[in-house]
């Protein structure tokens, strides 16, 4: 019942954003921003990085909610957008330099990097590991335990099989138990 | 999969608030664009014509010396006569 109401009012918010309306297009960003920032800081491993694709993807989003059709939910069709966002941002990275203020943005948050070690060791070991992941097993592992998406959603998403989504996480899984073994080891989690 | 590695990777990556930065680029008055990146070939490219630019510029000969730097007696002298190709063209 919950899931109904909630769609229908999404589906009411898309429809006045389609008119032009901004208070439509302030509660979309206002309902979706954590969603977004999320995925895109889980992926890009860094703070200036994520800025980046979330804006992209509040951009991209708002300039075609005119061609959502709804023939999937909304919510899918915002994941879809943001894992677009963060895969042009990996290949961009490839391609391009930083400019300076970028790279003083780097500099200020390899401080920020640094106290959060301090602070969270395991939780940034972890996160490293994710990130040395190829994207396609990193997008899987993030649509998954920091969204929470079902294996169907996910597949959705991503458009491919479920079995692909098993699969993915399947290797992603194996890769991390092998490069997070010490953890074990070391009786973090005893 | 192992339970501890399915308990970190649950606490590692759990979902973040997003700064109030990100609204004020994406809703604010004056939206920020996407951090400008630039391409490296272009850069190279910018390095080769300035590059180019100063060796022709070091390469020129000097510029005549303008009218309005003679000395008035030379300028007299070029202005006060009635050649007439000089003053028709």
């Amino acid at each position: 019942m919950a899931t109904m109401v909630r769609e229908s009012s999404e589906r009411g918010l898309v429809e006045a954003c389609k008119r032009g309306e901004r208070d439509a297009f302030r509660t979309l960003f206002e309902t979706y921003k954590n969603k977004v920032y999320s995925v895109a800081l889980r992926f890009a491993g860094e703070e200036a990085a994520a800025m980046d694709i979330a804006q992209d993807t509040f951009v991209k989003l708002f300039s075609c909610i005119r061609d959502f059709r709804g023939e999937s939910g909304f919510e899918t069709w915002v994941y879809r957008m943001v894992v677009n966002s963060c895969l042009d941002q990996k290949r961009r990275a490839r391609r391009l330099v930083p400019l300076a203020d970028e790279l003083m943005a780097t500099l200020r948050a390899s401080g920020d990097v640094l106290a959060q070690m301090l602070r969270a060791e395991i939780g940034d070991r972890v996160r490293a590991a994710v990130e040395n992941l190829s994207p396609d097993l990193r997008i899987v592992i993030v649509l998954r335990y920091t969204e929470g998406l079902a294996y169907e959603q996910i597949a959705e998403v991503l458009g491919c099989s479920q079995g692909t989504v098993a699969s993915r996480l399947n290797r992603a899984h194996k890769a991390l138990e092998r490069r997070l073994a010490h953890l074990a080891k070391e009786g973090v989690h005893a | 999969m192992p339970e501890w590695l399915e308990r970190e990777l649950v606490a590692g990556l759990a979902p973040v608030e997003a700064p109030g930065a990100l609204r004020e680029c994406v809703l604010g008055p004056r939206r920020v664009l996407p951090a400008r990146r630039v391409s490296v070939f272009l850069i190279a490219a910018a390095m080769v014509v300035l590059s180019a630019g100063t060796v022709w510029l070091s390469a020129r000969q000097p510029v005549r010396v303008s009218n309005a730097r003679w000395s008035p007696a030379t300028r007299a002298q070029i202005n006060d006569h009635n050649c007439v190709l000089c003053h028709t063209l």
